[in-house]
């Protein structure tokens, strides 16, 4: 191998191990931000929610729960707490790029704060019957001065 | 065998392209993928944090795309066969084609057209069509991409 070759090929090694490494550190600094930095100490409200084929249910803090339909305030930092009635579900939060297993048996957690009021789709992105394609539902966020 | 040492030599000028060839590919890249933003993702501190993560890995990803297949694309071509006196004796040199002359422009042409669409089609991403639309247009820039290595390839190796 020439000379000029031998530097290239460590030039590819060296580049590709410090990408890595960069992406790696950052993505673990962003995880322990939103599991332990972000919003754990801000006391997040608390929003259950359970995937039963083919219907999203919410439930809130004072007990009303509300199928396919999601309502938060922009800028409050929430908890969700997902599980399953039946079979496998995903939660899937398109324009939030959150997504989340919903599994029978177990709860999984997760912390939301949207900045941006709006309404955006919610999925369920795992197979779960025939009738997947219509488990959809509505996420509304409402602007922080409303009572929403 | 081609002989390496005694082989042709790149010129400075060659230099100058192969570096153009690599800007040009990591541009096209970058053009195709909306420079790495995401522009469905609302803002959110988590929603942010995957825009940043993507767009690293995008701007990393551009860079070896436009270092290999820049690196490919110009090697190929300058070293094919017939431009190396060395390897005339063991493959077929070059010789012009009734197609490639017509289908190469032709592809060229639809490739600047796809990746005006592409940028265009992931600028204004619609809630239902953010999986699907990226997916069809990807799927066609894979064909579209054979398409051109095809025709390249059958450009110096007729049979």
């Amino acid at each position: 191998m020439t000379e000029i070759g031998r530097y290239a090929e460590i030039a590819t090694i060296v580049f590709a191990v410090a990408s890595l490494t960069f992406l790696g550190l950052l993505s673990y600094h962003y995880y322990l931000n939103i599991y332990y930095g972000t919003y754990e100490h801000q006391d997040p409200t608390v929003i259950k929610v359970i995937g039963k084929q083919y219907v999203w249910l919410f439930q809130y803090p004072n007990g009303t729960t509300v199928p396919d339909k999601l309502v938060l305030q922009a800028g409050k930092p929430y908890e969700i707490l997902v599980t399953s009635d039946d079979v496998i579900h995903a939660l899937y939060f398109v324009n939030l790029g959150y997504k989340l297993e919903a599994i029978p048996g177990y709860t999984y957690h997760m912390y939301i704060e949207v900045n941006q009021p709006g309404t955006y789709p919610i999925y369920c992105a795992e197979f779960c019957g025939p009738g997947h394609y219509t488990m959809k539902g509505i996420l509304i966020v409402t602007p922080s001065n409303s009572s929403g | 065998m081609i002989d390496v040492e005694n082989g042709p030599k790149l010129k400075p000028f060659d230099y100058v392209l192969w570096f153009f060839t690599i800007m040009l590919f990591f541009a096209v890249f970058m053009v195709v993928g909306d420079f790495g933003n995401l522009g469905y993702i609302v803002s959110s501190p988590t929603g942010d944090y995957v825009q940043q993560l993507w767009g690293i890995t995008y701007f990393l990803a551009a860079i070896l795309f436009g270092v290999f297949m820049g690196s490919l694309v110009y090697l190929a071509v300058k070293f094919r066969a017939g431009a190396v006196p060395q390897a005339v004796g063991q493959i077929r040199p070059a010789q012009p084609t009734d197609y490639g002359k017509v289908a190469l422009p032709i592809l060229i042409i639809v490739g600047a057209v796809f990746v005006f669409v592409m940028a265009q089609a992931l600028g204004t991403l619609g809630t239902n069509s953010v999986e699907f639309i990226p997916g069809w247009l990807g799927g066609l820039g894979i064909f579209l991409l054979g398409a051109v290595i095809f025709v390249i390839y059958k450009q110096y190796y007729k049979d």
